[in-house]
Protein backbone atom coordinates (compact mmCIF):
# COMPACT_ATOMS: atom_id res chain seq x y z
CA UNK A 1 0.00 0.00 0.00
CA UNK A 2 0.97 3.95 -0.46
CA UNK A 3 1.78 5.23 2.34
CA UNK A 4 2.68 9.29 3.72
CA UNK A 5 6.23 8.55 3.41
CA UNK A 6 6.03 7.52 -0.60
CA UNK A 7 4.53 11.40 -1.37
CA UNK A 8 6.79 12.91 0.98
CA UNK A 9 9.88 10.76 -0.04
CA UNK A 10 8.88 11.42 -3.77
CA UNK A 11 8.61 15.24 -3.72
CA UNK A 12 11.85 15.59 -1.48
CA UNK A 13 13.47 13.98 -4.71
CA UNK A 14 11.71 16.28 -6.67
CA UNK A 15 13.06 19.14 -4.74
CA UNK A 16 16.28 17.66 -5.05
CA UNK A 17 16.38 17.42 -8.49
CA UNK A 18 15.27 21.02 -9.48
CA UNK A 19 17.52 22.28 -6.85
CA UNK A 20 20.49 20.55 -8.80
CA UNK A 21 19.01 21.99 -11.87
CA UNK A 22 19.58 25.56 -10.30
CA UNK A 23 22.88 24.71 -9.35
CA UNK A 24 23.89 23.73 -12.83
CA UNK A 25 22.07 25.80 -15.35
CA UNK A 26 23.28 28.98 -13.74
CA UNK A 27 23.72 30.10 -17.43
CA UNK A 28 20.28 30.09 -18.68
CA UNK A 29 17.65 31.85 -17.20
CA UNK A 30 14.66 30.63 -18.47
CA UNK A 31 15.50 27.10 -16.87
CA UNK A 32 16.21 28.31 -13.81
CA UNK A 33 13.00 29.89 -13.51
CA UNK A 34 10.93 26.12 -14.34
CA UNK A 35 13.36 24.96 -12.01
CA UNK A 36 11.79 27.20 -9.79
CA UNK A 37 8.32 26.05 -10.71
CA UNK A 38 9.33 22.59 -9.70
CA UNK A 39 10.62 22.98 -6.59
CA UNK A 40 7.10 24.46 -6.00
CA UNK A 41 5.44 21.48 -7.24
CA UNK A 42 7.54 19.59 -4.86
CA UNK A 43 6.70 21.74 -2.08
CA UNK A 44 2.73 21.41 -2.91
CA UNK A 45 2.73 17.80 -3.14
CA UNK A 46 4.05 17.61 0.55
CA UNK A 47 1.73 19.85 1.39
CA UNK A 48 -1.36 18.13 -0.35
CA UNK A 49 0.01 14.47 1.00
CA UNK A 50 0.07 15.68 4.26
CA UNK A 51 -3.27 17.58 3.95
CA UNK A 52 -5.24 14.23 2.87
CA UNK A 53 -3.46 12.08 5.39
CA UNK A 54 -4.11 14.16 8.42
CA UNK A 55 -7.55 15.13 7.16
CA UNK A 56 -6.56 18.71 7.42
CA UNK A 57 -7.70 20.73 4.47
CA UNK A 58 -6.14 23.71 5.62
CA UNK A 59 -2.96 22.73 3.30
CA UNK A 60 -4.93 22.72 0.25
CA UNK A 61 -5.68 25.91 1.31
CA UNK A 62 -2.24 26.95 1.02
CA UNK A 63 -1.07 24.62 -2.37
CA UNK A 64 -4.10 26.98 -3.82
CA UNK A 65 -2.55 30.28 -2.56
CA UNK A 66 0.93 28.76 -4.02
CA UNK A 67 -0.34 27.86 -7.03
CA UNK A 68 -2.17 31.72 -7.66
CA UNK A 69 1.49 33.28 -6.31
CA UNK A 70 3.13 31.51 -8.69
CA UNK A 71 1.30 32.07 -11.26
CA UNK A 72 2.41 35.51 -10.58
CA UNK A 73 5.98 35.51 -9.86
CA UNK A 74 6.05 33.37 -13.19
CA UNK A 75 3.72 36.24 -15.40
CA UNK A 76 6.58 38.94 -13.56
CA UNK A 77 9.55 37.24 -13.94
CA UNK A 78 9.03 35.98 -17.59
CA UNK A 79 8.15 39.98 -18.12
CA UNK A 80 11.29 40.67 -16.67
CA UNK A 81 13.50 38.23 -18.61
CA UNK A 82 11.91 39.77 -22.43
CA UNK A 83 12.85 43.44 -21.31
CA UNK A 84 16.43 41.97 -20.03
CA UNK A 85 16.28 40.08 -23.72
CA UNK A 86 15.22 43.07 -25.40
CA UNK A 87 17.91 45.86 -23.41
CA UNK A 88 20.54 43.67 -23.65
CA UNK A 89 20.05 40.71 -26.66
CA UNK A 90 20.94 37.92 -24.21
CA UNK A 91 19.81 36.50 -21.21
CA UNK A 92 22.70 34.89 -19.76
CA UNK A 93 22.91 35.03 -16.22
CA UNK A 94 26.83 35.66 -16.09
CA UNK A 95 26.56 38.88 -18.02
CA UNK A 96 24.30 40.30 -15.84
CA UNK A 97 27.04 42.29 -13.61
CA UNK A 98 26.09 45.87 -13.66
CA UNK A 99 24.72 46.51 -10.43
CA UNK A 100 27.60 47.71 -8.07
CA UNK A 101 27.62 47.65 -4.55
CA UNK B 1 0.66 -9.37 -5.31
CA UNK B 2 1.10 -5.73 -5.92
CA UNK B 3 -2.36 -4.19 -6.49
CA UNK B 4 -3.32 -1.75 -8.98
CA UNK B 5 -3.32 1.46 -7.07
CA UNK B 6 0.47 0.98 -6.22
CA UNK B 7 1.60 -0.18 -9.59
CA UNK B 8 -0.33 3.47 -10.50
CA UNK B 9 2.16 5.36 -8.04
CA UNK B 10 5.11 3.64 -8.69
CA UNK B 11 4.72 4.41 -12.55
CA UNK B 12 4.01 8.28 -12.15
CA UNK B 13 6.21 9.16 -10.01
CA UNK B 14 9.03 7.31 -12.00
CA UNK B 15 7.49 9.39 -14.92
CA UNK B 16 7.60 12.43 -12.74
CA UNK B 17 11.78 11.62 -11.67
CA UNK B 18 12.29 10.81 -15.20
CA UNK B 19 10.55 14.39 -16.70
CA UNK B 20 12.19 16.38 -14.28
CA UNK B 21 15.26 15.53 -14.84
CA UNK B 22 14.79 16.04 -18.72
CA UNK B 23 13.62 19.43 -17.64
CA UNK B 24 17.43 19.99 -15.99
CA UNK B 25 19.23 18.15 -18.48
CA UNK B 26 17.70 19.03 -21.70
CA UNK B 27 20.11 20.80 -24.55
CA UNK B 28 16.97 23.03 -25.69
CA UNK B 29 14.79 25.13 -23.53
CA UNK B 30 11.63 24.35 -25.50
CA UNK B 31 12.25 20.12 -24.69
CA UNK B 32 12.94 21.57 -21.19
CA UNK B 33 9.06 22.96 -21.41
CA UNK B 34 7.70 19.87 -22.63
CA UNK B 35 9.40 18.29 -20.31
CA UNK B 36 7.82 20.47 -17.44
CA UNK B 37 4.46 19.75 -18.59
CA UNK B 38 5.10 15.93 -18.49
CA UNK B 39 6.18 16.75 -14.61
CA UNK B 40 2.77 18.80 -14.08
CA UNK B 41 0.66 15.93 -15.67
CA UNK B 42 2.29 13.03 -13.60
CA UNK B 43 1.72 15.41 -10.33
CA UNK B 44 -1.90 15.57 -11.60
CA UNK B 45 -2.23 12.01 -11.80
CA UNK B 46 -0.21 11.63 -8.42
CA UNK B 47 -3.05 14.22 -6.97
CA UNK B 48 -5.73 12.77 -7.81
CA UNK B 49 -4.91 9.59 -6.49
CA UNK B 50 -4.41 11.84 -3.18
CA UNK B 51 -8.17 12.33 -3.53
CA UNK B 52 -7.23 15.85 -4.24
CA UNK B 53 -9.18 16.11 -6.91
CA UNK B 54 -10.04 20.11 -7.30
CA UNK B 55 -6.41 20.96 -6.73
CA UNK B 56 -4.49 18.26 -9.19
CA UNK B 57 -7.47 19.71 -11.63
CA UNK B 58 -6.28 23.56 -10.71
CA UNK B 59 -2.87 22.47 -11.44
CA UNK B 60 -3.51 20.75 -14.80
CA UNK B 61 -5.90 23.96 -15.90
CA UNK B 62 -3.75 26.86 -14.24
CA UNK B 63 -0.10 25.35 -14.79
CA UNK B 64 -0.32 23.30 -17.73
CA UNK B 65 -3.31 25.61 -19.72
CA UNK B 66 -1.82 28.75 -18.91
CA UNK B 67 1.55 29.19 -16.97
CA UNK B 68 3.41 26.56 -19.72
CA UNK B 69 1.49 28.38 -22.67
CA UNK B 70 3.52 31.46 -21.48
CA UNK B 71 6.64 30.09 -21.00
CA UNK B 72 6.87 28.39 -24.01
CA UNK B 73 5.93 31.45 -25.55
CA UNK B 74 9.08 33.26 -24.27
CA UNK B 75 10.95 30.81 -24.81
CA UNK B 76 9.81 30.53 -28.63
CA UNK B 77 10.08 34.13 -28.85
CA UNK B 78 13.57 34.39 -27.26
CA UNK B 79 15.36 32.07 -29.88
CA UNK B 80 17.77 31.59 -26.87
CA UNK B 81 21.08 29.37 -27.10
CA UNK B 82 22.17 27.04 -24.58
CA UNK B 83 25.51 25.29 -24.53
CA UNK B 84 26.35 21.95 -23.23
CA UNK B 85 24.85 20.68 -20.55
CA UNK B 86 27.58 18.14 -19.77
CA UNK B 87 30.85 21.28 -18.85
CA UNK B 88 28.73 22.91 -16.54
CA UNK B 89 27.66 19.52 -14.79
CA UNK B 90 31.45 18.84 -14.56
CA UNK B 91 32.03 22.17 -13.42
CA UNK B 92 29.68 22.66 -10.61
CA UNK B 93 30.26 19.08 -9.76
CA UNK B 94 31.64 19.55 -6.38
CA UNK B 95 28.73 22.04 -5.25
CA UNK B 96 26.04 19.91 -6.87
CA UNK B 97 27.72 16.92 -4.54
CA UNK B 98 27.77 18.93 -1.34
CA UNK B 99 24.45 20.69 -1.56
CA UNK B 100 22.75 17.87 -3.19
CA UNK B 101 24.14 15.63 -0.30
CA UNK B 102 23.71 18.23 2.29
CA UNK B 103 20.00 18.50 1.34
CA UNK B 104 19.23 14.87 1.15
CA UNK B 105 21.11 14.27 4.67
CA UNK B 106 18.77 17.00 5.96
CA UNK B 107 15.29 15.74 3.65
CA UNK B 108 16.22 11.90 5.25
CA UNK B 109 16.67 13.44 9.17
CA UNK B 110 13.56 15.58 8.60
CA UNK B 111 11.02 12.90 6.75
CA UNK B 112 12.77 9.58 7.03
CA UNK B 113 10.89 6.39 7.23
CA UNK B 114 10.57 6.24 11.05
CA UNK B 115 8.77 9.64 11.04
CA UNK B 116 6.01 9.17 8.85
CA UNK B 117 5.98 4.91 8.25
CA UNK B 118 2.57 3.44 7.15
CA UNK B 119 2.04 2.26 10.95
CA UNK B 120 1.88 5.73 12.26
CA UNK B 121 -0.17 7.22 9.11
CA UNK B 122 -2.17 4.77 8.21
CA UNK B 123 -3.37 4.14 5.00
CA UNK B 124 -5.45 7.36 2.70
CA UNK B 125 -9.10 6.79 3.73
CA UNK B 126 -12.51 8.42 3.10
CA UNK B 127 -15.81 7.86 3.34
CA UNK B 128 -17.70 7.61 0.02
CA UNK B 129 -19.60 10.70 0.13
CA UNK B 130 -16.21 12.89 0.49
CA UNK B 131 -16.23 15.78 -2.24
CA UNK B 132 -12.88 17.48 -1.95
CA UNK B 133 -14.10 19.92 -3.87
CA UNK B 134 -16.88 20.42 -1.43
CA UNK B 135 -14.67 20.75 1.49
CA UNK B 136 -12.31 23.15 0.06
CA UNK B 137 -14.70 25.89 -0.44
CA UNK B 138 -16.47 25.11 2.53
CA UNK B 139 -13.35 26.79 4.45
CA UNK B 140 -11.80 29.04 1.69
CA UNK B 141 -15.27 31.15 1.53
CA UNK B 142 -15.66 31.58 5.17
CA UNK B 143 -12.34 30.88 7.34
CA UNK B 144 -10.05 32.12 4.70
CA UNK B 145 -12.08 34.40 2.47
CA UNK B 146 -9.54 37.93 3.45
CA UNK B 147 -6.52 35.89 2.16
CA UNK B 148 -8.61 35.04 -0.75
CA UNK B 149 -9.30 38.43 -1.54
CA UNK B 150 -5.94 39.22 -1.13
CA UNK B 151 -4.85 37.22 -3.75
CA UNK B 152 -7.30 38.25 -6.48
CA UNK B 153 -5.32 41.43 -5.98
CA UNK B 154 -2.21 39.70 -6.44
CA UNK B 155 -3.30 38.24 -9.50
CA UNK B 156 -4.51 41.36 -10.82
CA UNK B 157 -0.98 43.70 -9.57
CA UNK B 158 0.63 41.06 -11.72
CA UNK B 159 -1.50 41.27 -14.69
CA UNK B 160 -1.24 45.58 -14.40
CA UNK B 161 2.88 44.89 -13.65
CA UNK B 162 3.25 42.26 -16.32
CA UNK B 163 1.48 44.49 -19.05
CA UNK B 164 3.14 47.16 -18.03
CA UNK B 165 6.74 46.11 -18.19
CA UNK B 166 6.20 44.73 -21.29
CA UNK B 167 3.99 47.32 -23.24
CA UNK B 168 5.78 49.47 -25.67
CA UNK B 169 3.63 51.73 -26.29
CA UNK B 170 1.65 52.43 -30.05
CA UNK B 171 5.01 53.72 -31.94
CA UNK B 172 5.08 50.85 -34.25
CA UNK B 173 1.91 51.31 -35.07
CA UNK B 174 -0.39 53.76 -37.60
CA UNK B 175 -2.78 55.25 -34.53
CA UNK B 176 -4.48 58.10 -34.19
CA UNK B 177 -3.92 60.61 -31.63
CA UNK B 178 -6.61 61.75 -30.58
CA UNK B 179 -6.10 65.63 -28.92
CA UNK B 180 -3.56 66.24 -31.28
CA UNK B 181 -6.14 65.83 -33.75
CA UNK B 182 -8.59 68.32 -31.70
CA UNK B 183 -6.21 70.72 -31.06
CA UNK B 184 -5.32 71.07 -34.86
CA UNK B 185 -5.69 74.49 -35.77
CA UNK B 186 -6.13 77.25 -39.24
CA UNK B 187 -3.03 79.05 -37.14
CA UNK B 188 -0.83 75.75 -36.90
CA UNK B 189 -1.37 74.38 -40.51
CA UNK B 190 -2.10 76.77 -42.79
CA UNK B 191 0.53 79.03 -44.66
CA UNK B 192 -0.38 81.97 -46.44
CA UNK B 193 2.13 82.93 -49.02
CA UNK B 194 2.55 85.88 -50.87
CA UNK B 195 3.79 85.82 -54.21
CA UNK B 196 3.91 87.60 -57.67
CA UNK B 197 0.37 86.12 -60.03
CA UNK B 198 1.42 83.85 -62.53
CA UNK B 199 -0.78 84.90 -66.00
CA UNK B 200 -2.21 81.49 -67.38
CA UNK B 201 -0.80 80.86 -70.96
CA UNK B 202 1.69 83.39 -70.93
CA UNK B 203 4.48 82.15 -74.12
Amino acid sequence: MIGLAHYLVLSSMLFVISFIGIVINRRHLIVMLMCVEMMLLAVNMHFVAVSQYFHDISGQIFVFFILAVAAAESAIGLAILVLLYRCRQTIDVESIDQLKG
Amino acid sequence: MIDVQTLTFFAFSGLLLLSAGGVVFSRHAVSSVMFLILCFLCSTVLWLMLHAEFLGLALLFVYVGAVMTLFLFVVMMLNVKIDATKARLLKYFPFVLVLGGGLVTMLWLALGPDAFSIKKTGVLAFSEHYNNTRAIGEVMYTQFVIPLELTAGILLVAMVAAIALTFRGSQQRRVQDTPKQLMASKANNLRIVSMASEHEGGE
